[in-house]
C-alpha cells in the first residue's frame, strides 16, 4: 500500500481538478447503488405488499386440510416445515329463528376455531369482541344486513345437526340397475353430484333446499346443544357465499383433537423451507387409505404430482392451498409459476447489473484520453503497470464509499416514493376486489419498506463487484499504455500509429464540411463515440428486452392464472345492474319489463354461450390437430390410449369434437366488425366471424388416467385454426335427443364463414380466452341457429343477460326484478360490477404486477438515459481540443449545430443497427428459453414501445447534445486555447 | 497600405487584489504583407495580444481594425467568418482537428467558408509541404514538425490576409523549426500575407521586417529590423 500512496495522491488531485468528470463517475456509481437498492428492497417491499393484499383477501393461512383423525393431524403437525397448526371444527347447522331471510337462509352454520385461526382467516370484528370461551359466539354481519334484529348480548339456543341428502330412485330404476344399468343422479349447479339411491352429507356452505320428489333432506343431530351468547358481529368471512343456507357463526374451540374425532386443520408453514408440503400431506392422507379407497379416489380423477413425477391420488378440495399467497412467496403449488417468479427475479437483477456495468464502464471508457495523460506522466516518473491500474481502482472505490450509504438512502426513498405514488392505484384495485367478492368488506393494507439486513449486504457486495468488474477493463487498458503514448495523448495512441482511417473524399469534394466533420468525428474517434453508441444501444436494448420480457411473463402469468374464458370489455361496462335467468319466459318477461320501464336509463344485452356447438375436427387445420396430438402425447408419452384418442383425435360422437363458444351481437355491430375483418358479407347466408386465436395448454387438458405423466406447463397459441376459407360454409354440430328411442342424432347446422377477427378488433367486446374457438354471430344468424337447435338440449342454455342503469335510487323496477329467482334460488338480478375486469384476485394481482413491471421498465429507461447524458457530456469534455481547433478556424454556431446534428444522425443510425441486432438476439434467446419451458406461445412485438423507445433515444440524444454543448463559446474559446497550450 | 491597426488595447484579468493588467494601452499598426515579430519575456502579454488580434479574446478596452473592420464589434458568427477568411492561426501545439486527416485539415477553413475544393491547389500545397505520402494520416500519427506543417498548410491553402503564429517552433527541434519559419516566410512573401510571429528567439525575430518588444503589457520598442541591426 505504501508504494501506492503517491499514486492515490496524484489520482485524488486529478479527481479534484476534473470535478465534472469525477461527478459523472460518482453519479454513475451512485445510480448503480440506487438501482441495486431498488431491486433488492423494492422486490421485497412489493412482494410483502402483495402478500398482505392476499392475506387481507384470503387470510394468512397457507394450507387447509379437511377431515383428519388425530393421528393424521399429528403426522401433519410433525412435518418439518409446518410452523403452526390450528384446529377448525365444522360444528354443524342450527335453526336460526331470528333470521331476517328465513326463505333462503334459515340456519346458522357454526364453526369452531382454535384461537390462532381467527387471525389467520382474517376474521374482523365490526362490533363487540371475539369469543373467549365455548359459550360465546361471533355472528356474521350478513345476518343483520338481511334483516335479522339480533344484537350483542342476545342468546341463541343451539341444537346442531348435519345436513344429508338422499336421492330417490326413479321409477323402475332399481330394477334396471339390477339388470346392469348405471344408476342416474342429481347434479346441482355447484357441481355437487349425488347418485340415485345414495345418502350423502351436503358439502359446507351448501344452499338451503327443501325435500322434493327427487330427493330428501335429512338432518342428523350432532349432539351439541346449549345456549350461547352473541358477543360480536364480524365482517362476513371471505368464504361466506351469498347463496349458502346458513349464516356463518364462529365459536372458540379446543385445539386438542379427540380420539375418534375428525377435524379440519389450518396450517402455516416455513416459506423458506424447500419441503414439498403439499406432496407430504397428500402422502400422509394416502397412507391411511385402503387399496379400495385409493382406487375410488383415483377414479375421481384428481391427483398431485410430486417433483419426481409420482402421482398421489387426492380428493378434490381435501387439501386447499392459499395459492396466491404462496405464489408471492414463490412457494406456490404450481412448480412452473414458481420457476417463472424466480426466473423473472433473476432476469431483472441481471438486467439491472448489466445496465450499471455499462454505465460505469462507459464513464471510464469516455475519459480514457484524459486519464492516459496523467497516468502517462506517472509512468514517465516510474509508476509500474500495477500502480497505474490501482489508480483507476482507487478512483472508483473512493467514490463507491460515499455512494453506498447515499445510494441506499436514495434507493429507499425511491422505493418509498414509488410505492406512495402507486399505493392509491393498488388500493383501488384491491378495494374493487373486496367490493366485488365480499360486499362491504374493507381492505386496508399497510405499505412499508422491507429492509432485510442481508439485502443491504447483497447491495454492498454486488455494488463493489459491479464497480470492480466495470473498472477492470479500463484499468487494464490504461496500465498497458506506455509513457510516450500517454503523453502524446489520444486514444489513437493505444491503437497504434499506423492504423489507417477510411478517407471521406466524397464529402470533402462535395463541400460538405459539417458532414465531413461529423463523419470523421464518429468514425475516427472510437472511444467517445462508442460510449454514446453503447449508451443508446443499451437504452434501446434494455428497454425493449425488459418490455418484451415483462410482456412475455405477463402473457404466461395471464395464461396460467386466468381461467376466465371471456372478460367483458368496455361495451358491457358502466352498467349497475345485470338481469339474467335461464327460464326463457321469465327472461322475456323481465326484459320486457326493463325495456318498457320509464326508469330505464341505458342498457345493452350480453349474449354469449360456452361450448354452445361443436365443429368437426376435420374442419380444423392440421396445425390444430397436430398440436392437440402433441399435448396428448405429453401426457401419454408411451402412446395415447384408445379411449383418449376417440375423445379427442378420432371423435366418435358430436361432443368429442372441439367445442365452440359463441357471442351474439347486434346485426349492425356485426357488419362493423366484418368491415374491420375485411370480410365481404354480400352473398353469405348466416355469416359468422371467428376470433383468430385459440390457446391450448396443459392446464386446459388435464389427465390422471392410467399411464399418464405430468408434463411441464406448455402453452400453444394457435392462429386461424379453421380449415375453412372465407366465404365457404361449415357445420356447427349439435345433437337432439329422442326420448322414445333414446337416440341422440347429430344435427349439422351450416353457416358461412365470413373471416377472422383479432384481439384488437374485439377489444370493445372483451377478451376471449381458452381452448375453444370463439365465434361471433349477428342476431340474425343467432335466430337461425336457435331455430335449428333442438329445444331442451342442455347446450342450448346460454349466458344471456341484460345490463342496464336506472334513473332513480328508489326503483320499482329493481324491486320487481329482485323477486325473480333462478332455479337454485339465486337472484336473477345482480350487480354488473361482477362483470368488470377485476373478477378475482388473480386478475388484480396481475394488474399490480404489470404496473410494477412497467415502473421497472421506466426505471431502467431512466438509468440508461442518464448513462446517455453521461456519455454525451463525457464526449463533450473529451473533444475540447477538437472544438478549440474548430473555433480557431472560424466555425460558426450554425455550422457547429449542423455538425452536431449530422454526428447525432450517424450515431443514431449506428446505434439502431447494433440495437436491432442485439435486441433480436436477446429476444430470440429469451423466446427460446420461455418456449422450451412454457410451450409455443405467440409473443407479440411491442411495436408501440419500440416506437417510443426510438423516439426517446433520438430526443434524448438531441436534447443532451444541446445541453452539453450550449455553454457560451466566447468565454470558453480563450480558455480552451490556453488549456490546450499548457 | 495599413492592414491591421490596434488602438489603445488593454486587457485586465480578475478584479481588486487579484487584478492583472496583461496589456496596457497598446497601439500599433501593421502594413499589408509586412512580417512583424513580437518578442518579450514570459508573462509579458504577447500571447494575449495575439489572441486579441486573432479575435479569440476580447480586449477590456481599445479597438482592433483589420482591413478597416473593427473586429470586436462583430457578432460571434460574423467574427468566426471573418477569422476563417482573414486570419490564419498557427499555435505552438498545432491546433489541428484530431479527427481529420491532412487533406481535410488543410481544406477545412476553405470548406467551412462554403467554397469548393480546389484539388489541384490542395495537391500542390501538400506536395510543397512534403506530406504527400502522409496525407491520409491523422495528426496523432504525425511528428510535431509534420503537424506544424499541416497547420501552416492550412494557412497557405485558405490564403488568409494575416497569419498569426504563436511560437510555432517552440515545440520543435532547431532544424525543423527553421523549416517551419521558412514556410511561413515563403507564404508571407509569395502570397503577400501579413505575418505576425510571437517568439522568444531573438535571432528568429530579427528575420522579420519589424520587431515589437513587449514588457509588462506595454510596448517597449517598435522598430524596423534594419534600424536594430
Amino acid at each position: 500500500m505504501k508504494n501506492k500512496k503517491i499514486i492515490f495522491k496524484v489520482t485524488k488531485s486529478y479527481m479534484m481538478k476534473n470535478k465534472k468528470r469525477t461527478f459523472i463517475t460518482f453519479a454513475g456509481i451512485l445510480v448503480m447503488v440506487i438501482l441495486m437498492t431498488a431491486v433488492f428492497i423494492g422486490k421485497d417491499t412489493i412482494m410483502e405488499f402483495m402478500q398482505k393484499a392476499v392475506e387481507a383477501d384470503q387470510g394468512k393461512w397457507h394450507y387447509q386440510v379437511y377431515d383428519l383423525d388425530r393421528s393424521r393431524a399429528e403426522a401433519i403437525a410433525a412435518l418439518g416445515s409446518v410452523e403452526k397448526m390450528g384446529v377448525s371444527r365444522a360444528l354443524g347447522y342450527t335453526e336460526f329463528p331470528q333470521s331476517g331471510n328465513p326463505e333462503y337462509t334459515p340456519y346458522l352454520e357454526i364453526k369452531g376455531y382454535s384461537e390462532e385461526i381467527f387471525d389467520w382467516m382474517n376474521i374482523r370484528v365490526k362490533e363487540g369482541r371475539f369469543p373467549e370461551n365455548e359459550n360465546e359466539i361471533l355472528l356474521s354481519e350478513r345476518a343483520l344486513k338481511e334483516g335479522s334484529d339480533i344484537q350483542i348480548g342476545d342468546t341463541i339456543d343451539i341444537d346442531t345437526f348435519e345436513r344429508y341428502i338422499h336421492a330417490f330412485y326413479k321409477e323402475g330404476e332399481e330394477e334396471e340397475i339390477a339388470e346392469g344399468a348405471e344408476p342416474g343422479g342429481i347434479t346441482f349447479f355447484s357441481g355437487f353430484h349425488v347418485q340415485h339411491g345414495d345418502t350423502v352429507k351436503l358439502p359446507d356452505h351448501f344452499g338451503y333446499c327443501l325435500s322434493n320428489a327427487d330427493f330428501e333432506i335429512i338432518h342428523i343431530p350432532t349432539g351439541l346443544k346449549k345456549t350461547v351468547t352473541v358477543v360480536g358481529i364480524m365482517e362476513a368471512p371471505y368464504y361466506e357465499a351469498q347463496g349458502q343456507g346458513g349464516y356463518i357463526a364462529l365459536m372458540l374451540t379446543d385445539g386438542e383433537i379427540g380420539e375418534n374425532e375428525h377435524v379440519n386443520v389450518v396450517l402455516t408453514t416455513d416459506l423458506n423451507s424447500r419441503e414439498d408440503i403439499f406432496g407430504k400431506i397428500a402422502q400422509i392422507l394416502d397412507d391411511a387409505r385402503t387399496e379400495e379407497e385409493r382406487q375410488a379416489v383415483r377414479e375421481q380423477g384428481s391427483g398431485y404430482y410430486t417433483d419426481d413425477g409420482t402421482l398421489i391420488p387426492t380428493e378434490e378440495g381435501r387439501i386447499v392451498a392459499n395459492s396466491m399467497l404462496l405464489l408471492f412467496a414463490a412457494k406456490g403449488t404450481d412448480g412452473n409459476l414458481n420457476a417463472l417468479m424466480i426466473f423473472a427475479q433473476a432476469f431483472f437483477i441481471i438486467l439491472i447489473t448489466a445496465a450499471a456495468l455499462i454505465l460505469i464502464y462507459n464513464v471510464f471508457s469516455i475519459s480514457f484520453n484524459e486519464r492516459s495523460r496523467y497516468l502517462g506522466m506517472l509512468s514517465s516518473v516510474g509508476a509500474t503497470r500495477k500502480q497505474r491500474k490501482w489508480s483507476v481502482y482507487y478512483e472508483v472505490f473512493s467514490l463507491l464509499i460515499p455512494a453506498i450509504p447515499l445510494g441506499i438512502l436514495l434507493g429507499l426513498l425511491l422505493v418509498k416514493g414509488a410505492m406512495s405514488l402507486l399505493y392509491p392505484h393498488f388500493a383501488d384495485i384491491i378495494s374493487m376486489i373486496a367490493t366485488n367478492v365480499i360486499t362491504g368488506r374493507s381492505c386496508e393494507i399497510e405499505c412499508r419498506l422491507v429492509v432485510n439486513p442481508l439485502n443491504i449486504l447483497f447491495i454492498i457486495f454486488f455494488s463493489a463487484l459491479a464497480v470492480w468488474v466495470s473498472a477492470w477493463l479500463p484499468a487494464l487498458k490504461i496500465s498497458k499504455i506506455g509513457p510516450v503514448e500517454s503523453i502524446r495523448g489520444g486514444e489513437r495512441a493505444a491503437k497504434g500509429k499506423t492504423k489507417r482511417f477510411k478517407p471521406l473524399p466524397g464529402l470533402m469534394k462535395k463541400g460538405m464540411p459539417e458532414q465531413l466533420l461529423a463523419a470523421a468525428s464518429v468514425s475516427r474517434n472510437p472511444y467517445s463515440t462508442k460510449g454514446i453508441i453503447r449508451s443508446i444501444t443499451a437504452f434501446i436494448v434494455l428497454t425493449l428486452v425488459t418490455s418484451f420480457a415483462v410482456r412475455s411473463f405477463a402473457d404466461i402469468l395471464k395464461s396460467k392464472a386466468n381461467r376466465e374464458e371471456f372478460i367483458p370489455g368496455e361495451k358491457y361496462q358502466g352498467y349497475t345492474y345485470s338481469f339474467g335467468v335461464d327460464d326463457e319466459l321469465q327472461y322475456a318477461n323481465g326484459v320486457s319489463d326493463i325495456l318498457s320501464s320509464d326508469e330505464l336509463e341505458s342498457y345493452t344485452e350480453l349474449n354469449m354461450a360456452y361450448f354452445k356447438y361443436n365443429i368437426a375436427i376435420g374442419d380444423y387445420t392440421e396445425e390444430f390437430y397436430n398440436t392437440l396430438k402433441t399435448l396428448l402425447e405429453m401426457y401419454f408419452p408411451n402412446g395415447i390410449p384408445e379411449t383418449i384418442a376417440s375423445n379427442f383425435l378420432k371423435p366418435e360422437s358430436v361432443w368429442a369434437n372441439p367445442e365452440v363458444n359463441m357471442l351474439t351481437i347486434a346485426d349492425e355491430d356485426f357488419e362493423k366488425l366484418a368491415d374491420k375483418a375485411g370480410a365481404d358479407l354480400s352473398g353469405l347466408t348466416n355469416p359468422v366471424l371467428a376470433y383468430d386465436t385459440v390457446v391450448l395448454t396443459t392446464d386446459e387438458f388435464r389427465f390422471s388416467y392410467e399411464g399418464s405423466v405430468k408434463p411441464d406447463y406448455t402453452n400453444y397459441q394457435l392462429k386461424k385454426v379453421l380449415n375453412v376459407k372465407e366465404g365457404e360454409s361449415f357445420n356447427l354440430l349439435t345433437t337432439d335427443y329422442i326420448e322414445e328411442t333414446e337416440e341422440v342424432p347429430e344435427i349439422d347446422i351450416p353457416v358461412s364463414f365470413a373471416g377472422y377477427l383479432n384481439a384488437k378488433d374485439l377489444e370493445e367486446y372483451g377478451s376471449f380466452n381458452g381452448k375453444a374457438l370463439w365465434i361471433i354471430v349477428p342476431a340474425k344468424t343467432a335466430a337461425y341457429l336457435d331455430s335449428n337447435t333442438p329445444k331442451g338440449n342442455s347446450a342450448n342454455i346460454g349466458t344471456r343477460s341484460i345490463l342496464f342503469n336506472v334513473n332513480t335510487d328508489d326503483s320499482a323496477l329493481i324491486r320487481r326484478l329482485s323477486q325473480i329467482k333462478n332455479e337454485f334460488g339465486d337472484s336473477a338480478l345482480s350487480s354488473s360490477a361482477m362483470l368488470s375486469e377485476y373478477t378475482d384476485f388473480k386478475n388484480a394481482a396481475l394488474k399490480i404486477v404489470s404496473i410494477v413491471a412497467v415502473c421497472f421498465t421506466l426505471l431502467i429507461a431512466v438509468i440508461c438515459l442518464l448513462n446517455l447524458y453521461n456519455s454525451v457530456m463525457g464526449r463533450r469534455l473529451a473533444r475540447q481540443r477538437e472544438l478549440t481547433a474548430l473555433a480557431s478556424v472560424g466555425i460558426t454556431n450554425k455550422q457547429r449545430m449542423h455538425m452536431l446534428l449530422w454526428e447525432n444522425v450517424r450515431l443514431l443510425a449506428r446505434s439502431f443497427i447494433y440495437s436491432a441486432l442485439i435486441t433480436t438476439a436477446f429476444v430470440v434467446c429469451l423466446r427460446m428459453m420461455l418456449n422450451s419451458r412454457f410451450g409455443r406461445m405467440i409473443f407479440t412485438l411491442p411495436f408501440q414501445v419500440i416506437a417510443v423507445t426510438v423516439l426517446v433515444s433520438c430526443a434524448g440524444l438531441f436534447i443532451f447534445t444541446a445541453l452539453c454543448y450550449s455553454e457560451k463559446r466566447k468565454s470558453e474559446l480563450i480558455d480552451e486555447v490556453r488549456t490546450e497550450m499548457v | 497600405m495599413e492592414l491591421l491597426k490596434c488602438e489603445n488595447i488593454s486587457k485586465i484579468y480578475g478584479s481588486g487584489d487579484t487584478e492583472v493588467r496583461a496589456l496596457d494601452h497598446v497601439s500599433f499598426t501593421v502594413e499589408k504583407g509586412e512580417f512583424v515579430s513580437i518578442i518579450g519575456p514570459s508573462g509579458s502579454g504577447k500571447s494575449t495580444l495575439l489572441h486579441i488580434l486573432g479575435g479569440v479574446d476580447k480586449p477590456t478596452e481599445g479597438k482592433v481594425f483589420i482591413d478597416g473592420t473593427e473586429i470586436h464589434s462583430l457578432n460571434e458568427d460574423k467574427l468566426a467568418i471573418f477569422r476563417r477568411r482573414q486570419i490564419g492561426l498557427v499555435y505552438q501545439f498545432y491546433n489541428l482537428m484530431p479527427t481529420l486527416n491532412i487533406d481535410e485539415n488543410i481544406a477545412l477553413p476553405h470548406l467551412l467558408d462554403g467554397r469548393e475544393l480546389d484539388q489541384e491547389r490542395l495537391d500542390s500545397v501538400v506536395e510543397h509541404l512534403g506530406l504527400t505520402d502522409r496525407r491520409q494520416n491523422l495528426p496523432s500519427q504525425l511528428s510535431g514538425g509534420q503537424q506544424q506543417r499541416v497547420s501552416i498548410g492550412r494557412a497557405l491553402y485558405s490564403h488568409p490576409a494575416i497569419l498569426l503564429a504563436d511560437e510555432p517552433t517552440g515545440n520543435l527541434d532547431r532544424k525543423t523549426g527553421e523549416e517551419i519559419i521558412e514556410l511561413l516566410k515563403e507564404s508571407n512573401r509569395k502570397n503577400e500575407q501579413t505575418l505576425i510571429l510571437i517568439t522568444h528567439d531573438e535571432g528568429l525575430a530579427l528575420q522579420a521586417d519589424r520587431v515589437i518588444s513587449i514588457e509588462d503589457g506595454r510596448i517597449m520598442r517598435n522598430e524596423k529590423v534594419h534600424n536594430i541591426v
